[in-house]
Protein backbone atom coordinates (compact mmCIF):
# COMPACT_ATOMS: atom_id res chain seq x y z
CA UNK A 1 0.00 0.00 0.00
CA UNK A 2 2.83 2.37 0.82
CA UNK A 3 4.16 2.81 -2.69
CA UNK A 4 0.69 3.80 -3.86
CA UNK A 5 1.31 7.19 -2.28
CA UNK A 6 4.11 8.03 -4.63
CA UNK A 7 2.65 6.21 -7.58
CA UNK A 8 1.27 9.12 -9.61
CA UNK A 9 4.41 11.19 -9.28
CA UNK A 10 7.06 8.53 -9.71
CA UNK A 11 5.65 6.76 -12.75
CA UNK A 12 4.80 8.18 -16.07
CA UNK A 13 1.12 8.79 -16.54
CA UNK A 14 -0.94 9.03 -19.67
CA UNK A 15 -3.73 10.99 -18.11
CA UNK A 16 -3.27 12.92 -14.90
CA UNK A 17 -6.77 12.84 -13.45
CA UNK A 18 -5.67 14.78 -10.42
CA UNK A 19 -6.50 12.15 -7.82
CA UNK A 20 -5.19 13.09 -4.40
CA UNK A 21 -4.45 10.90 -1.47
CA UNK A 22 -6.04 11.65 1.86
CA UNK A 23 -3.40 12.80 4.29
CA UNK A 24 -5.59 14.29 7.00
CA UNK A 25 -5.99 12.71 10.43
CA UNK A 26 -7.38 9.16 10.57
CA UNK A 27 -10.15 9.32 13.17
CA UNK A 28 -10.44 5.60 13.64
CA UNK A 29 -12.94 3.13 15.00
CA UNK A 30 -14.08 5.01 18.10
CA UNK A 31 -14.91 8.07 16.05
CA UNK A 32 -16.83 6.01 13.49
CA UNK A 33 -18.89 4.37 16.22
CA UNK A 34 -19.63 7.72 17.78
CA UNK A 35 -20.69 9.17 14.44
CA UNK A 36 -23.01 6.26 13.78
CA UNK A 37 -24.46 6.63 17.26
CA UNK A 38 -25.14 10.34 16.82
CA UNK A 39 -26.60 9.80 13.35
CA UNK A 40 -28.90 7.02 14.57
CA UNK A 41 -30.02 9.07 17.55
CA UNK A 42 -30.81 12.01 15.29
CA UNK A 43 -32.66 9.68 12.93
CA UNK A 44 -34.90 8.31 15.68
CA UNK A 45 -36.17 11.80 16.38
CA UNK A 46 -36.43 12.60 12.69
CA UNK A 47 -33.70 15.26 12.79
CA UNK A 48 -32.27 15.58 9.31
CA UNK A 49 -35.28 13.77 7.90
CA UNK A 50 -38.75 14.90 6.85
CA UNK A 51 -41.64 16.24 8.90
CA UNK A 52 -43.42 12.92 9.36
CA UNK A 53 -40.71 11.14 11.39
CA UNK A 54 -40.35 14.22 13.59
CA UNK A 55 -44.09 14.36 14.28
CA UNK A 56 -44.11 10.64 15.02
CA UNK A 57 -41.18 10.64 17.45
CA UNK A 58 -41.94 13.86 19.29
CA UNK A 59 -45.66 13.06 19.32
CA UNK A 60 -45.10 9.69 21.01
CA UNK A 61 -42.61 11.21 23.44
CA UNK A 62 -45.16 13.89 24.31
CA UNK A 63 -47.90 11.33 24.94
CA UNK A 64 -45.50 9.47 27.24
CA UNK A 65 -44.90 12.73 29.10
CA UNK A 66 -48.60 13.64 29.46
CA UNK A 67 -49.26 11.77 32.73
CA UNK A 68 -46.18 13.42 34.24
CA UNK A 69 -47.32 16.83 33.05
CA UNK A 70 -50.74 16.22 34.64
CA UNK A 71 -49.09 15.22 37.87
CA UNK A 72 -46.98 18.35 37.96
CA UNK A 73 -49.83 20.66 36.92
CA UNK A 74 -52.45 19.29 39.29
CA UNK A 75 -49.88 18.76 42.01
CA UNK A 76 -49.07 22.46 41.87
CA UNK A 77 -52.76 23.34 42.25
CA UNK A 78 -53.88 20.64 44.65
CA UNK A 79 -50.79 20.70 46.81
CA UNK A 80 -49.16 17.83 48.65
CA UNK A 81 -50.69 14.41 48.64
CA UNK A 82 -52.02 14.57 45.11
CA UNK A 83 -50.77 11.65 43.05
CA UNK A 84 -52.06 11.05 39.54
CA UNK A 85 -49.50 8.35 38.89
CA UNK A 86 -46.75 6.94 41.07
CA UNK A 87 -43.20 6.16 40.05
CA UNK A 88 -43.53 2.39 40.10
CA UNK A 89 -46.76 2.49 38.05
CA UNK A 90 -45.53 4.87 35.39
CA UNK A 91 -44.08 2.36 32.93
CA UNK A 92 -47.16 0.19 33.10
CA UNK A 93 -49.40 3.15 32.33
CA UNK A 94 -47.45 4.29 29.27
CA UNK A 95 -46.19 0.87 28.22
CA UNK A 96 -48.08 0.81 24.92
CA UNK A 97 -46.63 4.19 23.98
CA UNK A 98 -43.08 3.02 24.73
CA UNK A 99 -43.62 -0.19 22.79
CA UNK A 100 -44.99 1.67 19.78
CA UNK A 101 -41.94 3.95 19.88
CA UNK A 102 -39.60 0.96 20.01
CA UNK A 103 -41.46 -0.81 17.19
CA UNK A 104 -41.44 2.23 14.91
CA UNK A 105 -37.84 3.21 15.60
CA UNK A 106 -36.28 -0.25 15.65
CA UNK A 107 -37.75 -1.14 12.27
CA UNK A 108 -36.45 2.15 10.87
CA UNK A 109 -33.00 2.02 12.47
CA UNK A 110 -31.91 -1.33 11.08
CA UNK A 111 -34.47 -1.75 8.31
CA UNK A 112 -33.61 1.38 6.34
CA UNK A 113 -29.92 0.46 6.14
CA UNK A 114 -30.74 -2.91 4.66
CA UNK A 115 -33.47 -1.62 2.38
CA UNK A 116 -31.33 1.20 0.97
CA UNK A 117 -28.22 -0.99 0.80
CA UNK A 118 -26.19 1.37 2.95
CA UNK A 119 -24.70 -1.42 5.07
CA UNK A 120 -21.68 -1.93 2.75
CA UNK A 121 -20.91 1.76 3.17
CA UNK A 122 -20.86 1.45 6.95
CA UNK A 123 -18.73 -1.66 6.94
CA UNK A 124 -16.20 -0.09 4.58
CA UNK A 125 -15.43 2.24 7.49
CA UNK A 126 -13.27 1.10 10.38
CA UNK A 127 -16.17 -0.40 12.36
CA UNK A 128 -16.77 -4.02 13.18
CA UNK A 129 -20.09 -5.81 12.88
CA UNK A 130 -20.57 -5.67 16.65
CA UNK A 131 -19.80 -1.96 16.74
CA UNK A 132 -22.59 -1.22 14.31
CA UNK A 133 -25.02 -3.10 16.51
CA UNK A 134 -23.72 -1.45 19.65
CA UNK A 135 -24.13 2.03 18.19
CA UNK A 136 -27.71 1.25 17.11
CA UNK A 137 -28.63 -0.19 20.52
CA UNK A 138 -27.06 2.74 22.35
CA UNK A 139 -28.91 5.19 20.11
CA UNK A 140 -32.31 3.55 20.62
CA UNK A 141 -31.75 3.15 24.37
CA UNK A 142 -30.77 6.82 24.66
CA UNK A 143 -33.84 7.86 22.69
CA UNK A 144 -35.99 5.68 24.94
CA UNK A 145 -34.64 7.50 27.99
CA UNK A 146 -36.72 10.48 26.93
CA UNK A 147 -39.81 8.30 27.33
CA UNK A 148 -38.74 6.57 30.53
CA UNK A 149 -36.30 8.71 32.51
CA UNK A 150 -37.61 12.14 31.54
CA UNK A 151 -41.25 11.71 32.68
CA UNK A 152 -40.12 9.99 35.88
CA UNK A 153 -37.81 12.90 36.70
CA UNK A 154 -40.62 15.32 35.90
CA UNK A 155 -42.92 13.55 38.36
CA UNK A 156 -40.15 13.69 40.95
CA UNK A 157 -39.55 17.40 40.47
CA UNK A 158 -43.30 18.04 40.39
CA UNK A 159 -43.84 16.27 43.69
CA UNK A 160 -40.91 18.13 45.18
CA UNK A 161 -42.26 21.51 44.11
CA UNK A 162 -45.71 20.58 45.41
CA UNK A 163 -44.39 19.63 48.84
CA UNK A 164 -45.02 22.06 51.68
CA UNK A 165 -41.53 21.66 53.07
CA UNK A 166 -39.22 21.15 50.12
CA UNK A 167 -36.04 20.36 52.03
CA UNK A 168 -37.70 17.83 54.29
CA UNK A 169 -39.44 16.13 51.33
CA UNK A 170 -36.18 15.94 49.45
CA UNK A 171 -34.47 14.37 52.45
CA UNK A 172 -37.19 11.72 52.65
CA UNK A 173 -37.35 10.94 48.96
CA UNK A 174 -33.81 11.42 47.70
CA UNK A 175 -33.40 7.65 47.38
CA UNK A 176 -36.01 7.73 44.61
CA UNK A 177 -33.46 9.32 42.31
CA UNK A 178 -31.30 6.22 41.98
CA UNK A 179 -34.40 4.05 41.74
CA UNK A 180 -35.64 6.17 38.86
CA UNK A 181 -32.25 6.03 37.18
CA UNK A 182 -31.82 2.28 37.62
CA UNK A 183 -35.33 1.30 36.56
CA UNK A 184 -35.43 3.48 33.47
CA UNK A 185 -31.93 2.45 32.35
CA UNK A 186 -32.77 -1.24 32.70
CA UNK A 187 -36.10 -0.84 30.93
CA UNK A 188 -34.65 1.23 28.07
CA UNK A 189 -31.81 -1.20 27.46
CA UNK A 190 -34.08 -4.23 27.54
CA UNK A 191 -36.63 -2.75 25.14
CA UNK A 192 -33.97 -1.42 22.77
CA UNK A 193 -32.10 -4.72 22.54
CA UNK A 194 -35.20 -6.89 22.16
CA UNK A 195 -36.82 -4.50 19.68
CA UNK A 196 -33.72 -4.29 17.49
CA UNK A 197 -33.04 -8.03 17.68
CA UNK A 198 -36.52 -8.75 16.32
CA UNK A 199 -36.52 -5.98 13.74
CA UNK A 200 -33.24 -7.30 12.31
CA UNK A 201 -34.80 -10.44 10.92
CA UNK A 202 -36.91 -8.78 8.27
CA UNK A 203 -36.49 -5.96 5.80
CA UNK A 204 -40.16 -5.16 5.33
CA UNK A 205 -41.06 -2.33 7.65
CA UNK A 206 -44.63 -3.51 8.11
CA UNK A 207 -43.51 -6.97 9.12
CA UNK A 208 -40.83 -5.70 11.49
CA UNK A 209 -43.29 -3.32 13.16
CA UNK A 210 -45.88 -6.02 13.70
CA UNK A 211 -43.36 -8.54 15.03
CA UNK A 212 -41.90 -6.13 17.58
CA UNK A 213 -45.39 -5.16 18.66
CA UNK A 214 -46.38 -8.81 19.01
CA UNK A 215 -43.30 -9.68 21.05
CA UNK A 216 -43.45 -6.71 23.39
CA UNK A 217 -47.16 -5.92 23.70
CA UNK A 218 -49.34 -8.85 22.63
CA UNK A 219 -47.26 -11.11 24.84
CA UNK A 220 -48.27 -9.00 27.85
CA UNK A 221 -52.00 -9.33 27.14
CA UNK A 222 -51.62 -13.02 26.35
CA UNK A 223 -49.73 -13.68 29.59
CA UNK A 224 -52.23 -11.63 31.59
CA UNK A 225 -54.96 -14.05 30.53
CA UNK A 226 -52.74 -17.10 30.74
CA UNK A 227 -51.94 -16.31 34.39
CA UNK A 228 -55.64 -16.24 35.26
CA UNK A 229 -56.00 -19.88 34.28
CA UNK A 230 -52.68 -21.29 35.56
CA UNK A 231 -51.32 -22.31 38.97
CA UNK A 232 -48.62 -20.18 40.65
CA UNK A 233 -45.71 -22.26 39.28
CA UNK A 234 -46.57 -22.09 35.58
CA UNK A 235 -47.87 -18.55 35.97
CA UNK A 236 -44.45 -17.53 37.31
CA UNK A 237 -42.73 -19.14 34.33
CA UNK A 238 -45.04 -17.36 31.88
CA UNK A 239 -44.48 -14.00 33.55
CA UNK A 240 -40.70 -14.43 33.77
CA UNK A 241 -40.58 -15.15 30.04
CA UNK A 242 -42.64 -12.08 29.08
CA UNK A 243 -40.56 -8.93 28.52
CA UNK A 244 -43.35 -6.58 29.60
CA UNK A 245 -43.85 -8.43 32.88
CA UNK A 246 -40.15 -8.62 33.66
CA UNK A 247 -39.76 -4.90 33.01
CA UNK A 248 -42.66 -3.81 35.21
CA UNK A 249 -41.95 -6.35 37.94
CA UNK A 250 -38.31 -5.24 38.10
CA UNK A 251 -39.57 -1.68 38.45
CA UNK A 252 -41.86 -2.67 41.33
CA UNK A 253 -38.95 -4.44 42.98
CA UNK A 254 -36.61 -1.47 42.53
CA UNK A 255 -39.20 0.86 44.06
CA UNK A 256 -39.98 -1.76 46.70
CA UNK A 257 -43.62 -1.67 45.69
CA UNK A 258 -44.67 -5.29 45.12
CA UNK A 259 -48.13 -5.41 46.72
CA UNK A 260 -48.84 -7.74 49.61
CA UNK A 261 -52.12 -8.80 48.02
CA UNK A 262 -51.60 -11.61 45.53
CA UNK A 263 -54.38 -11.98 43.00
CA UNK A 264 -54.05 -13.70 39.67
CA UNK A 265 -57.26 -12.07 38.41
CA UNK A 266 -56.04 -8.63 39.42
CA UNK A 267 -53.78 -6.03 37.88
CA UNK A 268 -50.24 -6.69 36.76
CA UNK A 269 -48.75 -5.88 40.17
CA UNK A 270 -51.12 -8.32 41.88
CA UNK A 271 -50.29 -11.01 39.36
CA UNK A 272 -46.58 -10.44 40.00
CA UNK A 273 -47.24 -10.86 43.72
CA UNK A 274 -49.16 -14.06 42.90
CA UNK A 275 -45.98 -15.57 41.42
CA UNK A 276 -44.41 -15.04 44.87
CA UNK A 277 -40.80 -14.92 43.70
CA UNK A 278 -37.90 -13.17 45.47
CA UNK A 279 -37.35 -9.69 44.06
CA UNK A 280 -33.98 -10.34 42.46
CA UNK A 281 -35.48 -12.99 40.14
CA UNK A 282 -37.38 -10.34 38.23
CA UNK A 283 -34.28 -8.23 37.72
CA UNK A 284 -32.38 -11.36 36.74
CA UNK A 285 -35.12 -12.24 34.24
CA UNK A 286 -34.91 -8.77 32.73
CA UNK A 287 -31.13 -9.00 32.39
CA UNK A 288 -31.36 -12.54 31.00
CA UNK A 289 -33.90 -11.52 28.35
CA UNK A 290 -31.68 -8.63 27.33
CA UNK A 291 -28.65 -10.93 27.12
CA UNK A 292 -30.44 -13.56 25.04
CA UNK A 293 -31.73 -10.93 22.60
CA UNK A 294 -28.25 -9.39 22.41
CA UNK A 295 -26.74 -12.80 21.66
CA UNK A 296 -29.12 -13.42 18.75
CA UNK A 297 -28.67 -9.90 17.43
CA UNK A 298 -24.87 -10.19 17.43
CA UNK A 299 -25.01 -13.60 15.80
CA UNK A 300 -27.39 -12.29 13.19
CA UNK A 301 -25.17 -9.36 12.24
CA UNK A 302 -21.99 -11.41 12.13
CA UNK A 303 -23.64 -13.55 9.49
CA UNK A 304 -25.61 -10.94 7.56
CA UNK A 305 -24.76 -10.73 3.89
CA UNK A 306 -24.23 -7.26 2.56
CA UNK B 1 -62.45 -5.39 -14.83
CA UNK B 2 -64.04 -5.48 -11.39
CA UNK B 3 -63.55 -9.22 -11.10
CA UNK B 4 -59.92 -8.95 -12.13
CA UNK B 5 -59.32 -6.29 -9.51
CA UNK B 6 -61.09 -8.31 -6.84
CA UNK B 7 -59.21 -11.54 -7.49
CA UNK B 8 -55.92 -9.68 -7.82
CA UNK B 9 -56.37 -7.93 -4.48
CA UNK B 10 -57.46 -11.15 -2.81
CA UNK B 11 -54.35 -12.92 -4.06
CA UNK B 12 -52.13 -10.04 -2.86
CA UNK B 13 -53.68 -10.17 0.59
CA UNK B 14 -53.70 -13.88 1.20
CA UNK B 15 -50.01 -14.57 0.68
CA UNK B 16 -48.76 -17.66 2.41
CA UNK B 17 -46.53 -16.07 5.05
CA UNK B 18 -49.03 -13.40 6.05
CA UNK B 19 -51.88 -15.90 6.33
CA UNK B 20 -49.73 -18.20 8.44
CA UNK B 21 -48.67 -15.49 10.90
CA UNK B 22 -52.18 -14.13 11.29
CA UNK B 23 -53.53 -17.64 11.75
CA UNK B 24 -50.98 -18.28 14.50
CA UNK B 25 -51.83 -15.03 16.28
CA UNK B 26 -55.53 -15.80 16.12
CA UNK B 27 -54.90 -19.24 17.58
CA UNK B 28 -53.80 -17.61 20.87
CA UNK B 29 -57.29 -16.70 22.20
CA UNK B 30 -58.55 -20.15 21.22
CA UNK B 31 -55.60 -21.67 23.07
CA UNK B 32 -56.48 -19.73 26.22
CA UNK B 33 -60.12 -20.76 25.80
CA UNK B 34 -59.12 -24.42 25.66
CA UNK B 35 -56.81 -24.10 28.70
CA UNK B 36 -59.65 -22.37 30.58
CA UNK B 37 -62.10 -25.10 29.69
CA UNK B 38 -59.83 -27.80 31.08
CA UNK B 39 -58.51 -25.90 34.11
CA UNK B 40 -60.07 -26.13 37.54
CA UNK B 41 -60.84 -22.45 37.19
CA UNK B 42 -63.66 -23.17 34.73
CA UNK B 43 -66.84 -21.98 36.36
CA UNK B 44 -70.36 -22.54 35.16
CA UNK B 45 -73.28 -20.53 33.79
CA UNK B 46 -72.89 -16.78 34.07
CA UNK B 47 -69.23 -16.97 35.13
CA UNK B 48 -68.23 -18.58 31.84
CA UNK B 49 -70.09 -15.90 29.93
CA UNK B 50 -68.24 -13.22 31.86
CA UNK B 51 -64.86 -14.78 31.11
CA UNK B 52 -65.76 -15.16 27.43
CA UNK B 53 -66.73 -11.48 27.25
CA UNK B 54 -63.53 -10.44 28.99
CA UNK B 55 -61.25 -12.54 26.81
CA UNK B 56 -62.96 -11.63 23.55
CA UNK B 57 -63.13 -7.92 24.24
CA UNK B 58 -59.57 -7.56 25.56
CA UNK B 59 -57.72 -9.96 23.35
CA UNK B 60 -59.67 -9.89 20.10
CA UNK B 61 -61.51 -6.57 20.01
CA UNK B 62 -58.73 -4.37 21.36
CA UNK B 63 -55.73 -6.27 20.03
CA UNK B 64 -55.96 -8.90 17.32
CA UNK B 65 -58.95 -7.61 15.37
CA UNK B 66 -57.54 -4.09 14.80
CA UNK B 67 -54.18 -5.62 13.94
CA UNK B 68 -55.58 -8.04 11.37
CA UNK B 69 -57.68 -5.25 9.85
CA UNK B 70 -54.65 -2.99 9.87
CA UNK B 71 -52.49 -5.55 8.09
CA UNK B 72 -55.12 -6.26 5.43
CA UNK B 73 -56.31 -2.66 5.15
CA UNK B 74 -52.87 -1.17 4.60
CA UNK B 75 -51.66 -4.06 2.44
CA UNK B 76 -54.62 -3.88 0.09
CA UNK B 77 -53.82 -0.40 -1.22
CA UNK B 78 -50.70 0.72 0.63
CA UNK B 79 -48.54 -2.16 -0.56
CA UNK B 80 -49.43 -1.35 -4.18
CA UNK B 81 -48.45 2.27 -3.69
CA UNK B 82 -45.24 1.28 -1.91
CA UNK B 83 -44.25 -1.24 -4.58
CA UNK B 84 -45.13 1.13 -7.39
CA UNK B 85 -47.72 -1.17 -8.95
CA UNK B 86 -50.43 1.36 -8.10
CA UNK B 87 -49.38 3.18 -11.26
CA UNK B 88 -50.65 0.36 -13.46
CA UNK B 89 -53.92 0.43 -11.60
CA UNK B 90 -54.41 4.17 -11.70
CA UNK B 91 -53.64 4.53 -15.40
CA UNK B 92 -56.45 2.11 -16.28
CA UNK B 93 -59.86 3.62 -17.02
CA UNK B 94 -61.44 2.62 -13.73
CA UNK B 95 -63.14 5.19 -11.55
CA UNK B 96 -61.16 5.94 -8.42
CA UNK B 97 -64.15 5.43 -6.15
CA UNK B 98 -64.52 1.96 -7.59
CA UNK B 99 -60.90 1.14 -6.77
CA UNK B 100 -61.36 2.32 -3.19
CA UNK B 101 -64.63 0.44 -2.82
CA UNK B 102 -63.12 -2.81 -4.11
CA UNK B 103 -60.00 -2.46 -1.98
CA UNK B 104 -62.13 -1.83 1.12
CA UNK B 105 -64.50 -4.66 0.25
CA UNK B 106 -61.83 -7.30 -0.32
CA UNK B 107 -59.84 -6.28 2.78
CA UNK B 108 -63.01 -6.37 4.92
CA UNK B 109 -64.00 -9.82 3.70
CA UNK B 110 -60.48 -11.16 4.26
CA UNK B 111 -60.30 -9.71 7.79
CA UNK B 112 -63.81 -10.88 8.66
CA UNK B 113 -63.05 -14.39 7.40
CA UNK B 114 -60.25 -14.62 9.94
CA UNK B 115 -61.72 -12.73 12.86
CA UNK B 116 -65.41 -13.64 13.01
CA UNK B 117 -64.89 -17.43 13.21
CA UNK B 118 -62.15 -16.94 15.84
CA UNK B 119 -64.44 -14.74 17.93
CA UNK B 120 -67.34 -17.15 17.73
CA UNK B 121 -65.16 -20.21 18.35
CA UNK B 122 -63.54 -18.66 21.43
CA UNK B 123 -66.96 -17.78 22.86
CA UNK B 124 -68.33 -21.19 22.02
CA UNK B 125 -65.46 -23.04 23.72
CA UNK B 126 -65.58 -20.99 26.93
CA UNK B 127 -69.28 -20.35 27.40
CA UNK B 128 -71.55 -23.08 28.67
CA UNK B 129 -74.63 -22.01 26.76
CA UNK B 130 -73.29 -19.71 24.03
CA UNK B 131 -76.49 -19.32 22.06
CA UNK B 132 -78.86 -18.82 24.99
CA UNK B 133 -78.02 -15.19 25.75
CA UNK B 134 -76.95 -14.17 22.28
CA UNK B 135 -73.30 -13.93 23.29
CA UNK B 136 -71.86 -15.81 20.33
CA UNK B 137 -74.06 -14.06 17.82
CA UNK B 138 -73.57 -10.62 19.36
CA UNK B 139 -69.79 -10.84 19.52
CA UNK B 140 -69.69 -12.26 16.00
CA UNK B 141 -71.75 -9.34 14.74
CA UNK B 142 -69.49 -6.91 16.57
CA UNK B 143 -66.41 -8.54 15.03
CA UNK B 144 -67.95 -8.29 11.56
CA UNK B 145 -68.80 -4.60 11.96
CA UNK B 146 -65.39 -3.84 13.41
CA UNK B 147 -63.60 -5.65 10.55
CA UNK B 148 -65.44 -3.63 7.92
CA UNK B 149 -65.01 -0.29 9.70
CA UNK B 150 -61.32 -0.73 10.54
CA UNK B 151 -60.54 -1.92 7.01
CA UNK B 152 -62.40 1.01 5.47
CA UNK B 153 -60.57 3.48 7.69
CA UNK B 154 -57.14 1.96 7.07
CA UNK B 155 -57.56 1.62 3.29
CA UNK B 156 -58.46 5.32 3.22
CA UNK B 157 -55.53 6.12 5.50
CA UNK B 158 -53.08 4.30 3.24
CA UNK B 159 -54.32 6.37 0.30
CA UNK B 160 -53.48 9.51 2.29
CA UNK B 161 -50.09 8.65 3.81
CA UNK B 162 -47.32 6.20 3.06
CA UNK B 163 -46.90 5.47 6.77
CA UNK B 164 -50.46 4.26 7.30
CA UNK B 165 -49.40 1.31 9.43
CA UNK B 166 -47.78 3.27 12.23
CA UNK B 167 -50.49 5.93 12.26
CA UNK B 168 -53.14 3.21 12.29
CA UNK B 169 -51.35 1.57 15.21
CA UNK B 170 -51.21 4.88 17.03
CA UNK B 171 -54.92 5.41 16.44
CA UNK B 172 -55.81 1.95 17.72
CA UNK B 173 -53.45 1.70 20.68
CA UNK B 174 -52.94 5.29 21.77
CA UNK B 175 -56.35 6.75 20.98
CA UNK B 176 -58.75 3.85 21.42
CA UNK B 177 -56.91 2.12 24.25
CA UNK B 178 -54.90 4.76 26.09
CA UNK B 179 -56.73 8.06 25.62
CA UNK B 180 -60.26 6.68 26.02
CA UNK B 181 -59.15 5.08 29.27
CA UNK B 182 -58.25 8.48 30.67
CA UNK B 183 -61.07 10.54 29.10
CA UNK B 184 -64.34 8.66 28.90
CA UNK B 185 -66.10 10.99 26.49
CA UNK B 186 -63.54 10.29 23.74
CA UNK B 187 -65.37 7.01 23.24
CA UNK B 188 -67.79 8.84 20.98
CA UNK B 189 -65.07 8.75 18.36
CA UNK B 190 -63.96 5.14 18.43
CA UNK B 191 -64.58 2.34 15.96
CA UNK B 192 -64.34 -0.21 18.74
CA UNK B 193 -67.19 1.46 20.63
CA UNK B 194 -69.38 1.43 17.53
CA UNK B 195 -68.76 -2.30 17.16
CA UNK B 196 -69.54 -2.82 20.85
CA UNK B 197 -72.76 -0.86 20.35
CA UNK B 198 -73.87 -3.33 17.67
CA UNK B 199 -73.00 -6.41 19.70
CA UNK B 200 -74.58 -5.01 22.84
CA UNK B 201 -77.91 -4.82 21.06
CA UNK B 202 -77.89 -8.63 20.68
CA UNK B 203 -76.24 -9.71 23.95
CA UNK B 204 -78.64 -10.22 26.85
CA UNK B 205 -76.25 -11.38 29.58
CA UNK B 206 -76.69 -9.85 33.04
CA UNK B 207 -73.21 -9.83 34.55
CA UNK B 208 -70.88 -8.42 31.96
CA UNK B 209 -67.70 -8.23 34.01
CA UNK B 210 -65.21 -5.40 34.18
CA UNK B 211 -63.55 -5.58 30.77
CA UNK B 212 -66.61 -5.28 28.60
CA UNK B 213 -68.41 -1.99 29.05
CA UNK B 214 -70.04 -0.56 25.97
CA UNK B 215 -70.80 3.13 26.33
CA UNK B 216 -72.83 3.82 23.23
CA UNK B 217 -76.41 2.88 22.42
CA UNK B 218 -77.23 1.04 19.23
CA UNK B 219 -78.52 4.18 17.46
CA UNK B 220 -75.28 6.04 18.08
CA UNK B 221 -73.37 2.97 16.92
CA UNK B 222 -75.30 2.83 13.64
CA UNK B 223 -74.83 6.54 13.00
CA UNK B 224 -71.13 6.24 13.84
CA UNK B 225 -70.78 3.27 11.49
CA UNK B 226 -72.36 5.22 8.63
CA UNK B 227 -70.15 8.23 9.30
CA UNK B 228 -66.95 6.15 9.33
CA UNK B 229 -67.90 4.33 6.11
CA UNK B 230 -68.88 7.51 4.28
CA UNK B 231 -65.80 9.41 5.45
CA UNK B 232 -63.49 6.55 4.51
CA UNK B 233 -64.96 6.15 1.02
CA UNK B 234 -65.07 9.87 0.32
CA UNK B 235 -61.67 10.61 1.84
CA UNK B 236 -60.00 7.66 0.17
CA UNK B 237 -61.46 8.54 -3.22
CA UNK B 238 -60.43 12.15 -2.81
CA UNK B 239 -56.86 11.19 -1.88
CA UNK B 240 -56.64 8.75 -4.76
CA UNK B 241 -58.04 11.29 -7.23
CA UNK B 242 -55.29 13.69 -6.24
CA UNK B 243 -52.69 10.95 -6.24
CA UNK B 244 -49.62 12.07 -8.12
CA UNK B 245 -47.89 9.52 -10.25
CA UNK B 246 -44.31 10.63 -10.13
CA UNK B 247 -40.66 9.65 -10.13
Amino acid sequence: MANLDEAPQSRGVVYDLGYRNYDGPRLGRRYAIRSLYVLSLRNTFGLGRGTLPKVLAFGLALVALLPAIFTVAFGAVAGEGFEFVEHHDYFELIQIVIVLFVAAMASDLVGNDRKNNTLPLYFSRPIERDDYLLAKIAALATALMSLTLLPQLLVFVGNWLGATDGTEWLGDNISDVWRIGASSTLASLQLAVIGLAIAMFTTRRAFALTSVLAALWFSVVFTAFLVTVLGPGWAAVAMLATPGYAMNAATYVIFDAVPARADRMGEMADQVAYADLPGWTWIAALVAQTAVALFFAIRRYRKVTL
Amino acid sequence: MNNVLISLTARQLLGRRRTLVIGLLLALPILIAVIYRFSDEAGSGEATGEFALGLVSVMIFTLLLPLVALVFGTASLGAEIEDGTAVFLLTKPIERWRIIAIKIGVASVAAALFVVPTTMATTWIIHESPTADGLMLGLGLGALVASVLYCAAFVALSAVTSRALIFGLIYVFVWETFATRIFDSLRWVSIREYAHGWSDAVISINDKGVFYDPHLGVTTAIVGTMVVLATACAGGTRALTRFEIGE
